[in-house]
């Protein structure tokens, strides 16, 4: 693998400053969000990845926020299908 | 609390979810209940957007102080927008500093192949791997204050045979430059010379193309940002429809 990029290969590869916070990758719907687990219920919104711009826009998958995680219930995370 | 809990679970499909209702304290159980449920009117848009930021991750996962776009990511989106009749145009907007030949280059070929419109812009920076994606596209864009940064391959580790070590980088350099000179205007000495030229990078040899430059050399269309790229997109969106009827076949002849 070669790497091609204008970042020097120590500052890519250099450890990590401080505790690093796991994140974790969960699918809800149509995106995909990264989220930092706070306790194994709960997690905080890193990162929003969606190709459709207006996801961005809802409330709901905003950074920050934060969600429970829940057994599959009748709250549906899919987006409107249509 | 759970019987809170429920009431106002089950109250929430009937109550308007408007733009007007108070916005829940953070943190709180009714943000979590919220998720899912559509708060905006689905304004359902026909262009999809890929941002491409950060290193251009592929086969080896990055220390997590990077921040990456990871080809799993973009090649399922770029597969789905191809062949979602929905879909219109797609535009890329590349913010990246580089990273992994083989994902960089995987992405260009699926943006330069795809079938739909497809338009790119560079804002900030799009350099070494992000230059044949900068290309790929149907059309390009580079925001004026945006810089590409052409730069020979690297190879950092263990060398253990030169001649051969030299050889391989120099084929891992040829899919690049071929890939640039087939998807852009520039000729292939003027990219070779911006790529080996010293002097102009403090830890490199190389050249940093400012936005108006790389629409002189050809390597990017035009100068513009959001608005332009959008209506380009939207104008070959727009001569593309009604799609091509597949052509007769003709009989093949042996």
């Amino acid at each position: 693998m070669i790497l091609y990029t204008i970042v020097p290969p120590d500052q890519l590869w250099a450890a990590p400053v401080g505790p690093s916070s796991p994140v974790m990758e969960i699918a809800a719907g149509t995106v995909r969000l990264l989220v930092q687990p706070l306790d194994p219920r709960r997690a905080r919104i890193v990162r929003l990845i969606s190709p459709n711009p207006n996801d961005f826009l809802r409330p709901q998958f905003q950074p920050g926020r934060i969600l429970e995680f829940r057994v599959f219930s009748h709250v549906s995370l899919s987006s409107p299908q249509a | 609390m759970n019987q809170q809990h429920w009431t106002r679970d089950g109250e929430l499909p009937a109550a308007p979810a408007g733009p007007e209702a108070a916005p829940p304290a953070p943190g709180s159980l009714q943000a979590l209940e919220r998720v899912g449920q559509t708060q905006l009117p689905d304004a359902d848009t026909d262009l999809y957007c890929i941002t491409i930021i950060g290193q251009i991750e592929g086969h080896l996962v990055l220390p997590p102080q990077n921040k990456t776009t990871k080809y799993e990511h973009i090649i399922p989106q770029l597969v789905a927008a191809e062949q979602n009749d929905k879909i219109k145009g797609v535009l890329v907007v590349l913010n990246t500093v580089g990273g992994d030949v083989e994902a960089g280059l995987a992405i260009a070929e699926m943006i330069a192949t795809m079938t739909k419109p497809t338009v790119t812009l560079v804002l900030g920076g799009g350099h070494s791997i992000g230059v044949p994606v900068a290309v790929a596209g149907r059309y390009s864009f580079i925001a004026e204050s945006a810089t590409m940064t052409i730069h020979p391959i690297r190879l950092t580790g263990m060398v253990i045979g030169a001649p051969a070590s030299w050889e391989y980088l120099e084929r891992m350099q040829e899919r690049v430059v071929r890939f640039v000179v087939d998807h852009s205007k520039i000729s292939e000495a003027q990219f070779r010379e911006l790529m080996m030229k010293t002097g102009e990078l403090a830890r490199d040899i190389g050249t940093t193309v400012m936005g108006k430059d790389a629409v002189r050399y050809g390597l990017i269309d035009d100068i513009g940002g959001i608005g332009k790229a959008l209506a380009k997109l939207r104008e070959l969106v727009d001569a593309s429809a009604p799609p091509p009827q597949t052509p007769p076949q003709k009989p093949v002849i042996q």
